[in-house]
């Protein structure tokens, strides 16, 4: 059979198998089995799945997602957000659309202490989104501030994403996660500018009384200073990161150690809530972890069958021009993310655009770390969005349809700085330069 | 008839353009183009799960090295203690055994090919007075375990891709690994010395899986085992020749040589065998044990 | 549909093996959250030992891939049980209830024979490593047989609750308490 039928076949029945709700894990071992049958004639590749399984379960660089998620969630079940909270709000102070602001701080803060952008979702959706109407805040603003902000976690370390791209796209780790911190926090810049911009062309969209605010300096500064320790923690994590003393997973495992000390000391960690926390992570890295290991052979049994040679050859004999090489790969991650889950597409594109890359001479962090930004957008574009769903279960009485449209500012301006980042590749290079 | 063979890196690493290459050139040259052959890489199987898939007939080739499979069995390991003289070791009957103990797992012996040089430590700080390695961190998989304790240092467990920046910051005071890499991976940027003398040899096999090889006509076999001795010898020439560059371009890059101490430096060939005789003994059992006995009978082997 | 006759003791036999599958899927999971508080600590431990204390473990790091490993799989099964592993239901949703049920059946059933399928040659090279004493490649040596055996589990646990999941939408009632996550 020719190569090209094979692969669309495969990618074909993928997306057939994901849509009859089959379990993600499940529809790769499926199409993993039927694709060693078919190579073999028989059943005795499935040894090939289940060491591959082993290999990728034991994989300490994949370690570092079970802690990103445990750091999470410590943070979130004990009173830690609260005092974040309390901390942005007294900086941000009275000034007009001052929830916006204090909404993409706060997500910005979350995002950098969150391996993910669901926990971030849901978290402000259910503390700040009610305020924020009680308030007399647009609803749809208020909805695109969250979207926008929870949607930096995954770029901003710590970042499962990160990890699991790293894993599969053969760079360094650590290098992918200190290169999210500048083009994470430029988004944050830009959706500051848009709020702005939008409540000074438009001043009905925050509520028109400035709030008085009826703290002292004295009980500001205090405020804030009771957020210091807990910046602690992503204090460091990126200095064992970019100095080299620990692995990123040996990092994580620090932070999460400093986060336990840290949320017992300063806020309201107890045993219970620390085992409640261990009992959530050993349930999402299951899901997480489960596809990871189920799906790493897909990649591998493509090789096998001198797919991926031949779909490579036939790529760069197409001789476009880079640029269009560029947004070819691009747009398709972002389409296949609006319907497909992220760690899927990843799986699914980056064995086969890894060899693509080196061939058109891409600098590799600087490629995967505007492929991180991009498939991060997956979270929140329609119809099938992880942040959609957390914040409209957080939302209670918002509908799927107002978060769509919510989303499709959040998104132009995400691809606005992916352009930025195509441009200016000194944004994502240079921190990682300095390890 | 067409072959595939799996092969434990991919081209960047120098012994698969050596040997695989030639190998694959060659066979297709004698045979006349009778026999051809595949190579799949280390993406389509994490390089320590590559035994079984061949040995039950997924892939007819392998080419790897002994430590690969050491939690299998540690025959093959062995042969980084034998000395490093192709045509000794097909004489002594050494290749008999292990072919032997690997056929009992459905897998025969092609080839043993010799990088023509051995392993040594990447260190931040010369050798100090101890000779040794007294009290350094050092980075080791388990081929160099029980030698980094016999020289008095400990272990360290990183991923090859952190050794760049444990030494740079001096999370481990060094690394050890085959004298070919400190190049390749710039290590040479974030160590300055290099311990001499170097130990043990560095050796890949080639495997083929046994129906495969039955399935073969006896022309074919011989083609193959021809050419695998042939370039046994002539591999290993090459190998010789990038070894001297490899060494000058190091010390060009700034690596200074720092020898073991008087006491030491004769022993640690012997320190570095003992450790792979003793993982031979212990995974391949009384195999292991018949092979130890007759490098030592033919004096192939310091310890 | 209520169970009566004939059927009774047979379907009181498979609740009773339904109730002693759920109690493993626990216990299995307790060890996975044991293994993530494990993995925390052996690891943070390890950067303190070697860098503060210039003393490496060598088996720290060991130990935490393995108890990486038994996250994954001792809490797949839980999540199995639950139906908390992640999937695309959109399309699921948007079918009418009589089609929706046929597909769930579909899929029910296709998932407890590929991890059916797959448990059984993951039990073959379980005999395998058991009967070779085949070690995982480490500092520490610790038998494979160990992480394959927690594979196995997970595969053919997960392929029994699939089984569940496809009986009970025949059943009705009998002992589905989809309560949602933890
Ligand atoms: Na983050
Ligand atoms: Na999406």
């Amino acid at each position: 059979m020719e190569w090209y039928v094979l692969i669309s076949a495969a990618v074909g029945l993928m997306l057939l198998l994901f849509a009859t709700g089959l379990p993600i894990f499940l529809s790769f071992l499926t199409l993993n089995l039927l694709g060693l049958y078919a190579l073999t004639g028989n059943f005795k590749g499935v040894l090939l799945v289940v060491n591959s399984m082993y290999d990728t379960g034991t994989s300490l660089s994949l370690a570092a997602i079970p802690l990103f998620i445990l750091l999470g969630e410590i943070l979130f079940r004990s009173s830690a957000v609260n005092v974040m909270f309390n901390a942005v709000d007294a900086v941000v102070g009275a000034v007009k659309s001052r929830l916006y602001i204090v909404s993409v701080i706060l997500s910005t803060i979350f995002g950098a202490l969150s391996g993910s952008a669901m926990a971030v979702a849901a978290m402000m959706g259910a503390s700040l989104l009610p305020e924020m109407e009680k308030r007399g805040y647009q609803k749809n603003m208020s909805l695109g501030t969250i979207l926008g902000g929870s949607s930096l976690a995954p770029i901003i370390p710590p970042s499962v994403m990160a990890v699991v791209l790293g894993i599969l796209a053969g760079v360094s780790i650590s290098g992918l996660l200190v290169a999210g911190v500048l083009p994470g926090l430029l988004l944050a810049l830009v959706f500051f500018i848009y709020i702005v911009i939008r409540v000074k062309l438009n001043p009905k969209l925050a509520p028109a009384v400035i709030e008085s605010s009826s703290l002292s300096a004295q009980e500001r500064i205090k405020l804030l200073l009771r957020a210091v320790p807990f910046l602690a923690i992503i204090a460091t994590i990126l200095v064992l990161i970019i100095s080299g003393v620990a692995t990123p997973t040996e990092a994580a495992a620090m932070g999460c150690v400093v986060a336990m000390i840290t949320c017992s000391l300063f806020a309201s960690l107890r045993w219970p809530t620390l085992v409640q926390a261990l009992r959530s992570t050993a349930w999402t890295t299951g899901m997480i972890m489960i596809i990871m290991v189920c799906s790493v052979s897909f990649s591998q049994i493509l090789n096998m069958s001198g797919v991926t040679t031949h779909l490579v050859n036939a790529v760069t004999s197409l001789e476009w021009h880079p640029v269009l090489m560029f947004i070819m790969l691009m747009a398709l991650g972002f389409v296949l993310c609006m319907f497909i889950d992220q760690i899927a597409v990843m799986i699914l594109l980056v064995p086969l655009y890894k060899p693509i890359i080196a061939a058109l001479g891409f600098d590799p962090l600087w490629f995967w770390a505007i492929f991180l930004v991009n498939v991060s957008i997956g979270n929140v574009t329609p119809p099938f969005g992880y942040t959609l769903f957390a914040l409209q279960g957080a939302a209670k009485g918002t509908t799927i349809q107002e978060l769509y449209r919510a989303s499709v500012p959040v998104i132009l301006l995400y691809l606005l700085v992916i352009v930025v980042l195509a441009l200016v590749p000194d944004i994502i290079l240079w921190l990682p330069s300095l390890m | 008839k067409d072959l595939t063979l799996l092969s434990s890196w991919d081209d960047n690493y120098n012994a698969v353009p050596v040997f695989v290459g030639q190998f694959v050139e060659k066979l297709k040259e004698k045979s006349n183009g009778d026999l051809s052959v595949q190579v799949r890489g280390p993406e389509t199987v994490p390089p320590f799960e590559q035994l079984q898939p061949v040995a039950g007939g997924l892939f007819d080739m392998l080419f790897t090295h002994g430590a690969y499979h050491l939690g299998e069995t540690g025959m093959a390991f062995g042969l980084d203690a034998v000395k490093d003289d192709p045509i000794a070791r097909r004489e002594s009957g050494i290749y008999e055994l292990i072919d032997k103990h690997y056929q009992s797992r459905g897998l025969k012996l092609i080839g043993v090919f010799s990088s023509a040089s051995g392993y040594h430590f990447l260190l931040r700080q010369p050798i100090a007075e101890d000779g040794a390695l007294k009290g350094r961190k050092i980075r080791a998989s388990a081929t160099y375990h029980d030698m980094v304790q016999e020289l008095q240092g400990a272990v360290v467990t990183l991923p090859p891709s952190e050794i760049y920046s444990s030494l740079e910051r001096g999370v481990v005071d060094g690394a050890a690994w085959p004298v070919f890499g400190a190049m390749e991976y710039r290590w040479y940027e974030v160590s300055d010395y290099m311990t001499r003398p170097t130990f043990g040899v560095t050796n890949q096999v080639m495997l083929m899986n046994l129906d495969t090889w039955n399935g073969l006509s006896k022309q074919q076999q011989d083609t193959i085992m021809e050419v695998a001795r042939e370039l046994e010898v002539s591999g290993r020439q090459v190998f010789a020749d990038l070894w001297a560059k490899e060494d000058a371009a190091m010390q060009e890059a700034g690596l200074e040589i720092t020898q073991f101490g008087p006491d030491v430096a004769p022993k640690v060939d012997a320190m570095f065998a003992e450790g792979v005789w003793k993982q031979v003994r212990n995974r391949a059992g009384a195999d292991g044990e018949a092979f130890h006995k007759l490098a030592v009978e033919k004096g192939l082997t310091s310890q | 549909m209520s169970a009566s006759g004939p059927f009774r003791p047979v379907r009181h036999a498979l609740c009773l093996l339904a109730a002693f599958q759920d109690v493993i899927t626990r216990i299995t999971f307790v060890v996975a959250v044991i293994a993530s508080a494990y993995l925390t600590l052996v690891l943070a431990w390890e950067v303190i030992a070697r860098y503060a204390l210039n003393n490496p473990t060598g088996w720290g790091p060991d130990t935490a891939a393995i108890s990486f490993a038994l996250i994954t799989f001792c809490a797949a099964p839980m999540l199995a049980w639950k139906s908390g592993h992640a999937n695309m239901n959109m399309v699921v949703n948007a079918l009418p209830e009589h089609i929706a049920v046929w597909l769930q059946r579909f899929t029910w059933l296709l998932a407890c024979t590929v991890c059916l399928i797959a448990a059984w040659f993951g039990f073959a090279e379980l005999k395998r490593v058991f009967a070779g004493n085949v070690m995982m490649i480490a500092v520490t040596p610790i038998p494979k047989w160990w992480l394959m055996l927690a594979i196995v589990y997970a595969l053919s646990n997960m392929g029994f609750y699939f089984l569940r999941h496809f009986l009970c939408t025949w059943a009705g009632s009998c002992e589905q308490n989809n309560t949602g996550a933890t």
